[in-house]
């Protein structure tokens, strides 16, 4: 899990910087120089592989917090019916 | 029924607000493996320091450590970055004028984003493990080994959302986020305001007073952004009268603020996080949000940026030569030499009130406010966003439509 929550985001990041664009710089309308399809499919994958990494850090976060659950809660510990002792107990009450 | 020439806006509408909804649901993915109750804790003790004031610009994503807690600030640090090598180098600022260029130009900015956000993440990372016991429920290096990738994408991953606003919304996609995420704190204000109200802590008088500054400020950044300068031309081609060079009154606008932010928040951070050196402690203690020693270093900063970036704004030389080239004049000033000292003195002033403004509504609103006990950061940048980006989205939106009552026009003629 772990070494998917490191890979998903470096992939993301390539994929991302891999986009050329030229947006978001003020007063310029030039377009990027990729084709619809190229950039429709890579968008479709960064968006793919944010929802797998949100499903990952979800069940990744619930795993971690189950385990700090089952540590904070002590372990109750019943005493053994030891029939030795309860013979004895009872032995104690006839007389 | 909507009609079918308004169907690309509403498009472009509803891809705007879908891609700001999926950003203000990245803010509640935590980083694995964090103790959330012990960061909320953490920083409900900083609410009124520099973290509180990030985490509002952040849209609480930082006090939800979110992956996205970054934000876009890398990006900004680095378009300005940018700018001012631009402006120094000449061949960088050369590759800004073709088209070829500007995709390399952009290109550099988002690596350079890539690597702001890398250090920071680092120093975020590191930082929140030093953070105390118990913050970090896994192992500290397996912690470090996946969270500075994830802190690092979640500023790329806003940077790349912003770029498909721009791209195929309405408005700034960049200016979206940010005013997204302050704005999404807004409601919890409100209602921490309402609630201190009922039991008692907050007089009504003084909520009334509150109220009364941050509409003050609203208007007089609403006045000051839209005023300019307006130095009269005269055309020696034709004999059309009333045309004018405007200059804004606010010439170096936002970005001197954020420039002074950004590097006031490097020495608290790392301050707050690295609570053994005590020099740190130190700075941190005087730069906390509304004390005198945090206004006077703002202003000071704030100042020193904008005649630092108004001469990136406004370049007198080109404003001349543009000037020359399509035979206009000042009246009563000659061409060339005389034209261009003339207006280096006119944005000189210009500056100089500029840096006042931005040092004033950056300090003085707050520092009332905290003065009077607000429960929520209130500050002139934070309503001087709003304002610019709240215009810019309106005037985008009207413009759209006008081009598509145009189009429609165009084709009854046709028709």
């Amino acid at each position: 899990m772990q070494i998917l929550l490191t890979l998903l985001p470096i992939i993301i990041i390539g994929l991302i910087l891999l986009q050329k664009t030229n947006s978001g710089m003020q007063g310029s309308d030039l377009k990027a120089p990729l084709s619809p399809l190229t950039l429709r499919l890579q968008q479709s994958i960064v968006f793919f592989l944010i929802f797998f990494l949100g499903f990952s850090i979800y069940s990744s976060n619930k795993m971690q917090q189950d385990i700090v659950v089952k540590q904070q809660i002590k372990p109750i510990t019943i005493p053994t019916q030891d029939p030795k002792l309860n013979s004895s107990f009872s032995d104690l009450i006839e007389k | 029924m909507i009609q079918k020439q308004y169907k690309p806006l509403i498009n472009k509408l509803l891809i705007t607000f879908g891609i700001l909804f999926f950003y203000k649901i990245c803010t509640y993915f935590p980083l694995p493996g964090v103790n959330l109750d012990m960061i909320a804790r953490f920083f409900a003790e900083q609410k009124n320091t520099m973290f509180g004031v990030a985490d509002l610009f952040s849209g609480g994503a930082i006090s939800r450590m979110s992956f996205v807690a970054l934000g876009i600030m890398p990006y900004i640090t680095a378009s300005i970055l940018m700018e001012l090598f631009a402006h120094f180098d000449p061949n960088i600022g050369a590759l800004k004028k073709e088209k070829e260029g500007m995709v390399i130009f952009v290109q550099k900015t988002r690596y350079l984003t890539v690597f702001i956000a890398l250090i920071q993440s680092i120093g975020v990372a590191y930082g929140i493990t030093k953070m105390g016991e118990g913050v970090i429920i896994t192992d500290t290096t397996s912690f470090l080994f996946y969270s500075i990738p994830m802190l690092v994408m979640g500023t790329v991953l806003l940077m790349w959302l912003g770029e498909q606003i721009t791209n195929y919304g309405l408005g700034n996609g960049i200016s979206l986020i940010i005013f997204t995420a302050i704005i999404s704190g807004l409601p919890g204000g409100v209602v921490n305001t309402i609630d201190l109200m009922n039991n008692g802590s907050l007089n009504p008088l003084i909520i009334l007073f509150i109220l009364f500054i941050m509409a003050a400020t609203t208007v007089f950044i609403i006045f000051i952004e839209k005023g300019e300068r307006r130095i009269p031309l005269q055309y020696t081609s034709s004999d059309f009268g009333g045309n004018y060079l405007p200059i804004k009154v606010n010439l170096a606008n936002v970005i001197p603020a954020i420039f002074a932010g950004a590097l006031i928040s490097i020495p608290v951070t790392f301050g707050t996080f690295f609570k053994d050196v005590s020099s740190l402690n130190f700075i941190n203690d005087i730069l906390t949000p509304g004390t005198l020693g945090y206004n006077i270093v703002t202003f000071l900063l704030i100042f020193g940026f904008t005649f630092f970036y108004a001469r990136i704004a406004f370049k007198v030389d080109e404003v001349t030569k543009n000037l020359n080239d399509s035979g206009s004049f000042i009246p009563g000033i000659r061409p060339g030499e005389h034209t261009k000292e003339y207006l280096k003195k006119i944005t000189l002033r210009l500056t100089v009130f500029s840096g006042i403004y931005l040092g004033t509504i950056a300090t003085v609103p707050w520092a009332i406010m905290n003065q009077l006990g607000a429960p929520f950061y209130f500050g002139g940048i934070m309503t001087l966003v709003i304002v610019q980006v709240t215009f810019d989205f309106i005037t985008k939106l009207f413009n759209e439509i006008e081009t598509l009552k145009l189009k429609e026009k165009e084709q009854e003629s046709f028709i």
